[in-house]
């Protein structure tokens, strides 16, 4: 992670780590900072705002595309590899490579699809899966921050979602 | 291929489709699922068939235990945290890592060539998380995970070869190269001491379950095919000093007062070839010089052999362990004139 400071008008660059990123970041209230890494932008400008955003799809932040449900961007994906969920699928779809592997019969141009094992059930599709999804994390940060009322209707909308939540 | 075949494993990799991925999950989430899939397994074959073991709650010398037992991916045993959960099936059967790299992943290793019987158990396993977890699931992309390259069935499938013969002699490279052309690779095993190597599917898509297990199952076959040749080649072109590498061997294994563990799986590996080739009696079948060889590793011996749960790993005491189980199996074992 690059972290560029400005203060007395010098700019001080150097590389440190995403946690220290975060401490830093708590530690910097009234210093500019600038952070080459918009996942973490993101998640200081909290998550209330992508949860608001979660049911759009793709979302563009400082020019950065994030899953508005997981909170991933397109930096976090590019540097780890990894995405945060199931609908980072979605998001990031474009910068995925094909599904399956290169058809060798077709000199590498053709891509197979799944044609292994198929769940039973088929998982919470689409815009339902996200719905639930953005209510967990919900759910998590209202009983975090003890605002119990809320959290018990958010337990009742998941309930009718057809969500099995242990009550307390 | 039973002279060259050690042992197999698998690894299947499942993650809900409602739950972010547990590397950016909240401790409170990661709890949650492990809590409902500790509940699910519970409920599998009768309560009393699975041990359910907290990360946090394992020493290292454990951990190292149950990765050398293929019931932990040495990823898994370097996580923390609370929501991490290690569940094992049976006597060791099988195991379901919670909240490793993926939500559910569901491993089994077998001594022997046993991919299609260690698959129905992994396959029975994850059939009924399924009745839990709503798995995610893409028609063209199959079972969704954190690494996209992972994607696909979630199944890795691995056979432990003994190959010293063709590392010595400088043809696994050309095998390897092979064998990547077809989605298959080549990983060496305790850094190859002794000569032992994982295949591995390379690819979880683009094909099937029983697809995989095939292709693995080939090139095992076309592996074991050319360790024979080479080991028979090799005698033949250089008995003395095939006789001489042998010799030292037992001569060690016999003798020796501390062995480190990777001394030792060279030793078991020369006394397995030269059993095999006539050369000493008696001979040590595949799959039993890979259970000596695991029996030697540094995590039996503390927790199995010298009883110290929490002992350090690399004590001097577990090396002279080592020695003297080596000269305990092979004491009766000579050359053959």
């Amino acid at each position: 992670m690059h972290v560029a400071r400005f203060e007395n008008g010098t700019v001080e660059t150097s590389h440190i780590c995403q946690s220290c990123a975060e401490e830093l970041g708590e530690g910097l209230a009234g210093s500019a900072m600038m952070l080459a890494a918009p996942g973490l932008l993101g998640r200081l400008l909290g998550d209330t705002r992508l949860s608001e955003e979660a049911e759009s799809g793709p979302t563009r932040l400082e020019d950065d595309c994030y899953c508005g449900t997981c909170g991933t961007t397109l930096t976090d994906f590019r540097e780890t590899g990894l995405l945060g969920c199931a609908h980072c699928y979605e998001v990031f779809t474009e910068h995925l490579p094909p599904a399956g592997e290169p058809d060798q019969s077709s000199a590498g141009h053709a891509f197979t699809a799944h044609t292994g094992k198929v769940p039973h059930r088929p998982m919470a599709a689409g815009r339902e899966g996200r719905e639930i999804l953005r209510l967990r994390r919900m759910l998590t940060d209202l009983v975090d921050s003890e605002r119990f009322e809320e959290a018990a209707s958010v337990r009742d909308r998941l309930s009718e979602l057809g969500e099995q939540l242990p009550r307390g | 291929m039973r002279q060259v075949v050690s042992a197999t494993g698998l690894a299947l990799q499942r993650n809900e489709s409602v739950a972010p991925f547990p590397h950016v999950a909240k401790e409170a989430d990661l709890q949650a699922l492990s809590s409902r899939v500790v509940e699910c397994l519970t409920r599998f074959e009768g309560a009393t068939e699975w041990e359910v073991y907290p990360l946090d709650d394992l020493s290292l010398a454990v951990r190292a235990l149950l990765v050398e037992q293929g019931l932990m991916t040495p990823e898994f045993a370097r996580l923390s945290g609370a929501g991490r959960v290690l569940c094992v099936f049976g006597p060791g059967d099988a195991s379901v890592e919670v909240n490793g790299s993926a939500h559910v992943r569901i491993l089994g290793s077998r001594p022997g060539e046993k991919l299609p019987e260690l698959w129905a158990l992994l396959d029975s396993i994850d059939d009924y998380l399924e009745g839990e977890l709503a798995y995610a699931f893409d028609t063209a992309r199959g079972y969704l995970t954190a690494s996209p390259a992972a994607a696909g069935t979630g199944l890795r499938a691995h056979v432990t070869v003994h190959v010293p013969a063709l590392m010595v002699s400088g043809r696994l490279g050309p095998v390897a190269v092979g064998l990547a052309s077809q989605g298959i690779g080549i990983v060496p095993v305790w850094e190859a001491s002794g000569g032992l190597f994982q295949v591995f599917n390379k690819h979880t898509t683009g094909t099937n379950e029983a697809g995989i297990l095939d292709r693995i199952g080939e090139a095992t076959r076309q592996i074991a095919g050319k360790e024979l040749t080479a080991r028979k080649v090799l005698f033949q072109e250089n008995p003395t000093r095939v006789r001489d590498y042998v010799g030292r061997a037992l001569g060690v294994a016999q003798r020796a007062w501390s062995t480190t563990a990777s001394e030792a799986v060279s030793l078991i590996s020369a006394i397995r070839v030269g059993g095999e080739l006539g050369i000493l009696q008696p001979t040590l079948e595949a799959r039993e010089a890979f259970a000596l060889m695991r029996r030697l590793q540094p995590g039996n011996l503390v927790i199995n052999e010298i009883r110290a749960a929490h002992g350090g790993l690399e004590d001097p005491g577990v090396d002279e362990r080592r020695a003297a189980i080596l000269r305990d199996t092979f004491g009766g074992t000579c050359a053959v004139i």
